[in-house]
Parts: structure tokens; C-alpha cells; sequence
């Protein structure tokens, strides 16, 4: 079975997870080493180039929260 | 299982930190093993956050309340039956990223609906309504409603679907214990 995978940091985290909001996405992420090291990203675009930044404040962590509940 | 205070440290770890890492994948081959790990996390961490998170309570039922289900045999059934459901779905040329179409779905003749509830947290619910939609309903509502699954007010409640579920799952679990 095949995963895709990350890097942030230097450490490897699976994408277990990806949504969209109102046409923001944001990915699930857990730690290959370490499976209680999850953390949740936004994507952003910039030039062309795809990032990923934290999240911009706990409405928002609640929000996707909430619609991963819905998906889930 | 993810807890309480794991959740706290998902939420910290995930707000606030505005350092940019590039989105660039890679895709690694994966054992049964870690996939059933994976799929555990989801799905505790989907029911932990049905308890924690203030926003939802209103809207989704509240799992706290529910005390005969034990999810850690939910757990173990999901991960059990995951892979081999996964690989049916391969085997039938289905893309796993949600690119199948529910005709494709319709030509598998090993999937039943006592599948959907595992396949759900494997593909995610907007994915397996295409399944729900090769078995001949409309969508998630129609299967809801069909099956009587619905609150007081008669409107689909998809939850009170998964608790009966679980139960089942519950049911089936120790029936093999007694065997």
C-alpha cells in the first residue's frame, strides 16, 4: 500500500488527511516515527509553489476539526 | 488512543507556527501494520474530538453519553478489515485518491454494505457515498433514511448510523470471543 509523505523539519510525517474549506486545503499529518506526533497544516500558494504553514489560531483548529469530524 | 490532552498538543503543535516547509511529496510503500496504525489514529482522533471539540456538541450527538460501545474493539475490527477492503478496491482498479466515478464502483460485486462503515474511514465519507450510490441510493441521506436511520423529526441522522455500527461491530466481536 502506498502513502504519501512529507517532510517538515527533517522528519518524515504520512498525509492521512486532506480538506477543503471554502477553497482553503489543510492536511493531516502524522510523524512516520511517531504516531502521536500529529500535527494539522495549511497550504498555501506562492509563485506557483506550494507550502505549508501552522494554522492561524484555535477558531480555525476548531473549524477544521469540525469538518474532519464531518469527513470522518 | 488519542486523548484529551493529546488532542491539546495537536492543537498547539498545529496553531501558530508560520514557518514554511515546501509541499513537496514523496510516496512510500506501507505494511499492513503501519496502514492499521494510521487508521487507528484517525479514527480516534475523530472520536476524541466529537467529545472535545466545544463547536461540535451542538451539532453532532454527543459521544460521551454513548457508555456501552468499546471503541477499542471498533478499533481493532477497522483495522482488521481495512487492507483486505482496500486491496478489493485495487484489485478493481479503483483510484484511491477519489478519482473513481460510481460506475466503477457498481462493477465490484465483493463490496456490501456492511462494508461502508470501514470503508468510511478508509476513503472518508464524501468518497464513500459513490459506493452508497453504486448500491442503488441517491446519496448518504436516502441510505439513512431508507434504513431508518433518522431523528425525531424524521431528517437522517448519519451518527445514530455509525453508533448502530459500532454496536454491531460490538456484537460481532464477541460473538467470535465466545467461539
Amino acid at each position: 500500500m502506498n502513502i504519501d509523505v512529507v517532510k517538515i523539519d527533517n522528519k518524515d510525517y504520512y498525509i492521512v488527511n486532506q480538506l477543503s474549506i471554502d477553497s482553503k486545503k489543510y492536511v493531516f499529518l502524522v510523524n512516520e516515527k511517531d504516531n502521536k506526533d500529529i500535527i494539522i497544516r495549511k497550504i498555501i500558494k506562492e509563485n506557483d509553489k506550494e507550502f505549508l504553514i501552522g494554522l492561524e489560531n484555535e477558531k480555525e483548529f476548531d473549524l477544521v476539526m469540525k469538518e474532519y469530524i464531518n469527513k470522518n | 488512543m488519542i486523548n484529551k490532552n493529546d488532542l491539546e498538543v495537536i492543537k498547539k503543535n498545529s496553531i501558530g507556527n508560520n514557518k514554511k516547509s515546501e509541499y513537496s511529496k514523496q510516496t512510500k510503500n506501507i505494511s499492513k501494520k503501519t496502514l492499521s496504525i494510521l487508521l487507528a489514529v484517525i479514527l480516534s482522533l475523530s472520536i476524541t474530538a466529537c467529545t472535545e471539540i466545544d463547536t461540535t456538541k451542538e451539532i453532532f450527538y454527543p459521544y460521551s453519553e454513548i457508555t456501552d460501545i468499546d471503541y477499542s474493539e471498533v478499533n481493532e475490527y477497522i483495522n482488521d478489515n481495512t487492507y483486505e477492503l482496500l486491496m478489493i478496491l485495487k484489485e478493481n482498479n479503483i483510484d484511491l485518491n477519489g478519482n473513481s466515478t460510481v460506475e466503477d464502483y457498481k462493477k465490484i460485486k465483493e463490496l456490501s454494505e456492511d462494508d461502508l462503515i470501514v470503508l468510511c474511514f478508509s476513503l472518508g465519507t464524501k468518497e464513500c457515498e459513490k459506493i452508497v450510490q453504486a448500491f442503488g441510493y441517491e446519496n448518504w441521506d436516502e441510505f439513512l433514511i431508507q434504513n431508518n436511520y433518522t431523528n425525531i423529526k424524521g431528517k437522517p441522522d448519519f451518527t445514530q448510523w455509525q453508533v448502530s455500527e459500532y454496536r454491531k461491530i460490538n456484537k460481532i466481536m464477541n460473538e467470535e470471543k465466545t467461539k
